[in-house]
């Protein structure tokens, strides 16, 4: 199975959080929003939903544990997925 | 810290922190719990400062510290390193943490950290009636058998589960002297250092599991519906607008009446109050203190009360439904062009009620490069003090009657165009003085609430809307005197007035206005309020002309100071770009710690209204 990057996820796909990324020149600026995402629950093996789509496509919300949080797609790129079928539910 | 802990120990038995999530409610429980009225709303970031408040429970009195939201207490932002240093060097009796029931899994990650740090801990479940009506059924007991701590939960709108509250509160407290051994024994994960991000997610999923019974999550039906109209492409920008049109037209339509009621009112009673110092007084204080001080004082009551009366209230029921970060998701995409945080949506739409307010709202942003745009550029939008200002020029030269569906119409494109102007000077600063790269953040959508109508009601009403005039009226009556001193006063045979307004008449002239409507704009420096008052003060003190029924008059008094269609545009421009208010420029400086940055957020709006007023006048002067 492929891994893609969070905000590729359709608007009502699922997806599964495999690993945050980030190259090494970035992480220093990086550093603050990585551990955010850690705090709010994007952890291995986290189901998250892509629930809607900004105007010009960005930022997208997602829901993660329960609450929508909207994710800016630069940033939204270091988290992977794996994608679930378009129509599957969890 | 130090003198936070020598006080408490002095005078209240025990210090009680409401900690928590951003937006989970800690400050309508504070409020609930002290009688105080801070601030609450329906969006991530509201509190950002420490709030303290007393409360009696049982016997004792305790000290509740209202602390802001937090995600964790990894600091990355200051809100967190300001939880996270209360919760360690302040030792509280106890820290109440507050979480949501809707998104418990998340909130419980909060939990384990400050487990680690005390076990002094009583954990409040709020929104229980949300979290019910979508299908979520939470089981106290269970967590408190897991965790060793009281677990309680509540609807912080309902009076008898704040009772429930406080009882557990006063419970715990009680019982603490033999808690820490069983504290120790309960929680694994007690060490020095927070645990890791990804034990702490383990270990609230597995704490989630036992505490929930029966879940059904899904966004209700009427959450994807609202989040599908407002953040819809079309529909988005369309329910924006028709937001403000619609606010603007219920406050306009209010205002009306109630000003015109109370102008005749308090404008009945200046020959009597006249008469009445005439007794005591000699003739020129008793001029000076009716047509100075009492009229100036007048004018503000029955212009600036009604707007505001109306206007903050409906602006609070927006917040608490949840509609703000909408706008800021839809706005996001503006603002990152600009280079500068989404989260300025935010701080710029509290600054159309204050803009003091808005720009201590500006820590929800963690950047400090974007956190210092927010702040120099909040100041445009034109805040609640100058929309009678805009109002009055708006219904003399443009809307040709008062129908106030036209007025709403004009005054939106106005603020419309304040806006705009924040994207460009945004723009602008990202481009030179704060150049950079945007930085990361996450904008919380919470779920929309049913806004409490009646305490909204009651609560802007009597603190909001009292305060602003309080301090609109304290600066409303100085500035009515030295007005009134500086038309009396003459040097030559001239008035003070008169040399001060032909001094800097050349240089108004330029910008398409007049030397005594830029004194105005200088007097209002302590509250734009009485901008318009001082302004027909300062006309009026040689002209025949010394009562306004209404704003007809108002318009035959501006055209015989030689107003044409120039100046009124040219005044419209310059009302949303000037010099910000003292109590916003003093909040600048308190905020930034910096003279320099305050003087920019004042040069900056300045220059960019001198600017625009002469290209406006010079294309005025070419054309017409």
């Amino acid at each position: 199975m492929t891994y893609i990057p969070l905000y590729q996820l359709k608007a009502g796909q699922y997806g599964i959080v495999q690993k945050i990324t980030c190259s090494k020149e970035e992480m220093s600026q990086k550093k603050a929003i990585l551990q955010r995402f850690l705090d709010l629950g994007f952890c291995e093996n986290t189901p998250v939903q892509c629930v809607n789509t900004g105007i010009f496509h960005n930022p997208h919300a997602y829901k993660i544990r329960g609450s929508v949080m909207a994710i800016r797609n630069e940033d939204a790129a270091f988290i992977l997925v794996e994608p679930l079928a378009e129509n599957c539910e969890i | 810290m130090m003198s936070l802990l020598k006080k408490r120990k002095e005078s209240v038995s025990a210090t009680i922190a409401l900690a928590g999530n951003p937006n989970v409610g800690k400050s309508t429980i504070f409020n609930a719990l002290t009688g105080m009225h801070q601030h609450t709303g329906n969006w991530a970031g509201k509190t950002v400062e420490l709030a303290k408040g007393n409360c009696t429970l049982g016997k004792q009195t305790c000290t509740f510290v209202d602390l802001p939201g937090c995600y964790s207490l990894t600091a990355c932002s200051k809100e967190e390193e300001l939880a996270k240093d209360f919760i360690q060097n302040a030792e509280p009796d106890l820290v109440v943490l507050v979480c949501d029931a809707v998104c418990l899994e998340r909130h419980l990650h909060l939990l384990i950290q400050i487990l680690s740090i005390t076990p002094k801990v009583l954990l409040c479940i709020n929104l229980m009636d949300q979290a019910k009506k979508k299908g979520i059924c939470i089981s106290c007991s269970a967590l408190e058998k897991e965790l060793h701590i009281p677990v309680i939960g509540i609807t912080a709108h309902k009076r008898s589960d704040i009772k429930k509250l406080k009882n557990s509160i006063d419970l715990a407290l009680k019982q603490q002297p033999q808690s820490p051994a069983k504290g120790k024994n309960s929680c694994e994960i007690v060490t020095c250092t927070l645990p890791s991000p990804q034990n702490c997610a383990q270990e609230a999923t597995r704490l989630y599991h036992i505490a929930l019974q029966s879940t059904d999550i899904h966004l209700t039906n009427r959450d994807l519906f609202f989040d599908k109209l407002f953040t819809g492409k079309l529909t988005g920008i369309l329910c924006m607008i028709c937001f403000l049109l619609l606010i603007f037209w219920i406050t306009l339509t209010g205002a009306n009446y109630i000003s015109q009621f109370l102008h005749d009112i308090l404008f009945s009673f200046e020959p009597i109050f006249f008469h009445f110092l005439q007794q005591f007084l000699p003739p020129k204080l008793c001029c000076m203190l009716a047509f100075g001080f009492y009229r100036v004082t007048a004018w503000v009551i029955s212009v600036m009360l009604p707007p505001m009366a109306i206007f903050f209230p409906l602006f609070t029921l927006l917040e608490d439904f949840g509609y703000l970060p909408r706008v800021a998701f839809n706005l996001d995409c503006c603002f990152a062009k600009c280079k500068a945080c989404g989260k300025q949506a935010l701080t710029m739409i509290m600054g159309f009620g204050c803009n003091a307010a808005g720009v201590t709202g500006c820590r929800i942003i963690d950047s400090p490069r974007e956190r210092l745009i927010a702040i120099l550029t909040n100041s445009i939008v034109p805040c609640n003090g100058r929309f009678p200002i805009l109002l009055a020029i708006l219904t003399i030269f443009f809307a040709g009657s008062t129908k106030s569906l036209e007025l709403a119409l004009l005054l939106t494109l106005v603020i419309l165009f304040g806006v705009f102007m924040t994207f460009i000077s945004s723009w602008f600063l990202s481009k030179t003085v704060l150049k950079g790269v945007p930085s990361s953040f996450t904008l919380e959508l919470p779920p929309y609430r049913k806004p409490q109508i009646a305490s909204v009601l009651i609560h802007s009403v009597i603190n909001r809307t009292i305060r602003v005039l309080l301090r609109a009226i304290v600066a409303a009556a100085p500035a009515g005197i030295i007005i009134w001193i500086m038309a009396n006063t003459t040097i030559a045979e001239n008035s003070i007035l008169n040399l001060v307004s032909e001094f800097l008449n050349p240089f108004a002239q330029l910008l398409g206005l007049d030397g005594k409507i830029l004194l105005a704009f200088l007097l209002g420096l302590p509250a734009n309020e009485i901008v318009i008052p001082v302004l027909i003060m300062a006309y009026t003190a040689q002209s025949s002309l010394t009562d306004f029924e209404s704003l007809s008059s108002l318009h035959t008094l501006l055209l015989e100071q030689g107003w044409t269609l120039s100046t009124a545009v040219s005044m419209l421009i310059f009302c949303v770009l000037h010099w910000p208010c003292a109590t916003t420029l003093l909040t600048i400086k308190k905020e930034t710690h910096s003279l320099k940055w305050t003087i920019l957020a004042f040069l900056l709006p300045t220059c960019m209204g001198f600017l625009l007023c002469f290209l406006v006048t010079c294309i005025f002067r070419i054309f017409l």
